[in-house]
């Protein structure tokens, strides 16, 4: 009962909190709006699968139905995206050709084990992630099909038909989907004033020490963790609902697009809300001076941003920024709400929810050690 | 029935001793006092009282349990007013005494009937629906002393409840800090206002240097001084160039307050001293306005206690 009064005082002081609101919903909604205008040059160029062509090697003795069946696959795929295959012979050749962006990427089909390798240049672009996701699916659709085969080999005709149709399918409605400006920015802009949701949490903590009300509180019979655990959780709600505010708006108003999967698209928003309002409420209790905390928070943040897309696509920034921005999680909540958006892809979900969780656990954890001296955790 | 019960206990900050083998018994229905100069050692004191500092040695009980190993139960019995204004800006005022409330486990009727009485009793039902930054400086002050009371605490510690407001908003809180004894809370008062405590405390103990060096009644205290006589002189100019340390050179004198043009001076009644005092401002050129003498207060006792004024 004492968390869910906490819970409910957090989210009252910060819905009355105007100013902080209109910061939080006002001034995405508003850059999502002038950069998905002012870069909309930009992006209708970008994504354009006509022009991506993609080498492939086969070096497999025994295993040619798999040949013929990545053959048949990669012949409708180009029939369908407009993506060119080539056959190659020269291994190393090619993999320099793809080094110097000639080509999008290579594809390796070797064997003992059989398997299919993706060489790619960094910084590559949606046309090779579309490569990737769908050859990931062919494999997947072929492990099937030979199971069928093993089993029930009279349907593995009409099995081998609606397996690639489906791959090939979504894949079309993938390629009339192109990422415009404005939806680029929805995306980027929410997980950029997302992360400025640490300060939701960082506030629940020092505005206690700030309004001088936390000698009432701590003199109260409340224990650590029921304090804690109410602030962070009204946070997290609170974080959470100003973005869904904006998804919503850039949705309806805006007009953006938010895939068919809003229920993932929201899963990711709130781990991400998490993680960021965790950060915030540890960064509380690690660094006493408003101040100090909110240097912290303004320098890294637009730092992680930068790194994870926020202002400009990363296939547009080079290879050495591409391989730094594994260490931001801006990057890899960008890549899962673009890729379950546009592509259909839960590989970098499953990342992100990692990364996103993994840190919140770490941040609350460090929390809930330093306020158990609750004497200097709110001194 | 001991409220309070503290024995010989120490806090120590690095090598600041800052309350040292401090022993004190608050009995039930007492107003006490605690006073001292900034420093002495009472914040600490209220502090480790209310769980909110650990203490190095001794023991400290609250209604006869320890507040080490009973934690949340001793917490549960104590209301307190601290000295900052310790209210939700963003919050009614109602708001803000059912939050508080509702972290002594108040809910559902009990909880809105408490918090309700609460604000009629300071003086605030008819502000229970509005937002506390429209308030005045006393009204938050009142609206502080709500928030510590809702849940009907056995022991209330109020910390210089009165700074900063208006006569009106003062006597209101001591008439209320009156009041909610009578109905039955034991307070422990700390102000740096004399006039206030000699009006409202039944006990009172000064604390220096992390110790109570005086205990007892406002005349038991006043009594430890009855050896003593005031000279209360008032001087024509501010800052005439007076110095205390000179003037404790007289015989007799045993302890010198300046403020402003008023300079008050404790003197032994048994040295006869008063044409040396009168000497000494003539000798210096400063012209005296008026010069009164008078017993001992508390005020007196407190200087002659520990040197300095409450305000210093």
């Amino acid at each position: 009962m004492k968390i869910y009064r906490i819970i409910v005082k957090e989210i009252l002081k910060n819905v009355r909190d105007y100013k902080g609101n209109s910061m939080m919903v006002l001034f995405p909604i508003v850059l999502i709006t002038i950069l998905g205008v002012s870069f909309s040059g930009l992006f209708s160029g970008t994504i354009e699968f006509d022009d991506a062509k993609v080498l492939y090697k086969v070096e497999v003795e025994e295993n040619k139905a798999f040949v013929d069946a990545f053959e048949s696959f990669s012949s409708m795929l180009e029939e369908e995206t407009g993506i060119v295959f080539e056959k190659t012979e020269d291994f190393e050749g090619s993999k320099a050709r793809v080094e110097a962006k000639a080509y999008s990427a290579l594809v390796h089909i070797s064997e003992n084990p059989l398997q299919i390798s993706i060489y790619k240049n960094e910084g590559a672009g949606l046309d090779t992630t579309l490569l990737e996701n769908s050859i990931a699916s062919f494999i997947k659709s072929y492990d099937g099909i030979m199971t069928i085969a093993e089993n029930n080999p009279a349907a593995l005709g009409m099995q081998r038909l609606q397996e690639y149709e489906g791959n090939v399918q979504v894949r079309s409605l993938d390629k009339k989907r192109q990422v415009g400006s404005m939806d680029y920015y929805a995306v980027t802009m929410l997980t950029l004033i997302l992360f400025y949701a640490s300060l939701t949490g960082f506030w629940a903590i020092r505005g206690e020490v700030e309004q001088n009300t936390a000698p009432r509180i701590l003199c109260a019979p409340v224990s650590s963790f029921e304090l804690l655990t109410g602030k962070v959780i009204g946070s997290i709600f609170v974080s959470f609902v100003q973005g869904l505010v904006v998804l919503l708006f850039s949705k309806l108003v805006l007009k953006t697009y938010w895939g068919e999967d809003l229920l993932s698209v929201g899963l990711l928003i709130l781990s991400y809300a998490i993680m960021t309002t965790s950060l915030g409420v540890a960064l509380a209790f690690l660094i006493k001076s408003s101040e100090a905390a909110s240097g912290v928070l303004n320098a890294i943040i637009p730092i992680f941003v930068f790194l994870g897309g926020g202002y400009m696509p990363l296939s547009a920034m080079g290879s050495v920024i591409s391989t730094i921005s594994v260490i931001s999680p801006v990057k890899w909540i960008n890549s899962a709400l673009f890729g379950v958006i546009f592509d259909g892809s839960y590989s970098d979900m499953f990342v992100s929810l990692l990364v996103n969780l993994g840190l919140a656990a770490l941040f609350i954890t460090i929390s809930a050690l330093f306020s158990r001296r609750r004497d200097r955790a709110y001194a | 029935m001991n409220i309070v019960r503290m024995d010989q206990v120490t806090k120590s900050f690095g090598d600041i001793t800052a309350v040292d083998k401090m022993s004190l018994d608050i009995e039930e229905g007492e107003i006490f006092g605690l006073l001292g100069p900034n420093g002495a050692g009472k914040s600490t004191a209220i502090n480790m009282i209310t769980g909110l500092l650990h203490f190095d040695k001794g023991s400290i009980s609250v209604l006869g349990s320890d507040v080490k190993k009973e934690k949340m139960k001793t917490k549960g019995y104590i209301g307190i007013v601290p000295q900052e204004v310790a209210i939700y800006e963003e919050l009614t005022s109602l708001e803000n005494v059912k939050f508080f409330a509702s972290l002594y486990g108040l809910k559902g009727n009990e909880l809105e009937a408490a918090a309700l009485e609460a604000l009629e009793f300071t003086g605030l039902s008819e502000n229970a629906k509005k937002f506390p930054k429209t308030f005045s400086g006393g009204m938050k002050r009142r609206l502080n002393i709500a928030c510590a009371i809702a849940h009907k605490p056995k022991l209330i510690i109020m910390d210089e409840p009165t700074v900063g407001i208006d006569p009106q908003s003062r006597n209101h809180i001591l008439q209320s800090v009156k009041k909610l004894n009578e109905q039955g809370s034991t307070i422990i008062y700390t102000s740096h206002y004399m006039e206030e405590v000699e009006e409202i405390c039944s006990r009172i103990a000064i604390m220096d240097h992390g110790k109570v060096i005086a205990l007892g009644t406002c005349k038991e205290l006043e009594d430890l001084i009855s050896d003593r006589n005031i000279v209360l002189i008032t001087v024509m100019d501010l800052l005439s160039g007076i110095k205390e340390d000179d003037i404790k050179q007289i015989p007799g004198v045993d302890a010198v307050e300046i403020e402003e043009n008023i300079i008050k001076i404790s003197s032994f009644r048994e040295v006869s001293n008063m044409d040396k005092i009168i000497n000494y401002f003539t000798s210096n050129g400063i012209s005296i306005k008026s010069l009164e003498s008078k017993m001992p207060d508390l005020e007196a006792v407190f200087l002659a206690m520990t040197g300095r004024k409450l305000r210093d």
